[in-house]
């Protein structure tokens, strides 16, 4: 249990997130209304997506210096959690969208970008598709993950800002001012990242460990 | 050990129980305040059209509780995994 106080953490703070979510203040804003409590929802799947690809790319990089099937498997599974919750992130946003700016699509910079982002990390599991033999997928895929990973930086937090984005803090160089969030939102969307990163580095965990396991177990039979 | 792992984690469904209780009497027995503040704040944003009526029927509390049981549900099944993955781990090593 003591190894394991992280994930009571995260089950107490999404039980927070979802009765303060739905239950606390927001201001009232034209257009938003309430939909503006999608911000406990959407954009943490996108911090929980930079997270965990942040955690694939470093697995990635150890994977390249030492190279462990440990260091692979969790670079993997970290890249595909990453993605479940960018997918997850570009569906809510798309019905978000379709409310408050008239369309599901309305290729907005960062829409496309996002969407150009996923498609690099779909594009990750297709190139370890394509190797059979199981040092040089991950070899290749590792060096491949740093790329995608530093690519998916400026699609996603540069080009948005150099151009005019519906998304609210594009276009200029602001910070978390432009939310339209007040001190008693921040209340609630702070502890709402961690707690949805939490949640996506407590699957990332469970299926890695359970990955090796079953690596381990085949090596075993096998020797 | 799995039964006390167990016991903890009904314990913790539990005391996230009494959370949403506790808030769903605050909200409830707190209109009079919101109406003084309704009146004070600045006619742009009181008319900014908000999900009040449903707030003031109280069924909100009953989507608040649906997402609950599925989070429960999901929550739960993670763990369920989670403690397999564990239970086999421990096999493997003995």
């Amino acid at each position: 249990m003591q190894k394991n106080w992280w994930k009571v953490v995260t089950v107490l703070l999404l039980v927070y997130i979802i009765v303060a979510g739905f239950l606390n203040d927001v201001p009232r804003l034209a257009i938003l209304n309430e939909s503006i409590r999608n911000t406990y929802f959407h954009v943490p799947m996108w911090f929980g997506m930079i997270l965990l690809l942040l955690i694939s790319v470093v697995y990635a990089i150890k994977y390249l210096k030492t190279p462990t099937l440990r260091n692979d498997i969790i670079s993997t599974e970290a890249a595909r959690i990453g993605l479940l919750f960018g997918v997850l992130g570009i569906i809510t946003g798309m019905g978000w969208a379709r409310v408050t700016w008239g369309e599901f699509w309305s290729n907005d910079p960062k829409q496309n970008a996002s969407a150009i982002g996923l498609l690099m990390y779909f594009a990750y599991f297709v190139l370890r598709g394509s190797f059979a033999e199981q040092q040089q997928r991950a070899r290749i895929s590792a060096v491949y993950n740093i790329f995608a990973y530093a690519a998916l930086i400026p699609l996603l937090f540069i080009l948005p800002r150099l151009t005019d984005s519906l998304h609210p803090g594009n276009g200029g160089n602001p910070g978390f001012g432009t939310y339209d969030m007040d001190s008693k939102m921040r209340m609630v969307f702070y502890p709402a990242v961690i707690a949805w990163t939490l949640l996506g580095v407590w699957i990332l965990n469970v299926k890695s460990r359970f990955e090796i396991l079953k690596q381990k177990m085949y090596e075993h039979a096998h020797a | 050990m799995n039964m006390r792992m167990l016991k903890n984690w009904v314990l913790l469904l539990l005391l996230a129980l009494t959370l949403f209780i506790n808030n769903n009497a605050v909200a409830q027995t707190a209109p009079a305040a919101d109406e003084t503040v309704m009146v004070e704040a600045n006619s742009s944003t009181a008319n900014v059209e908000m999900a009040d009526q449903l707030r003031r029927d109280g069924k909100i509390y009953i989507v608040v509780g649906c997402v609950l049981v599925v989070l429960a549900g999901v929550l739960f099944y993670l763990v369920s995994i989670d403690r397999k993955v564990g239970r086999l781990e421990k096999q493997f090593r003995n």
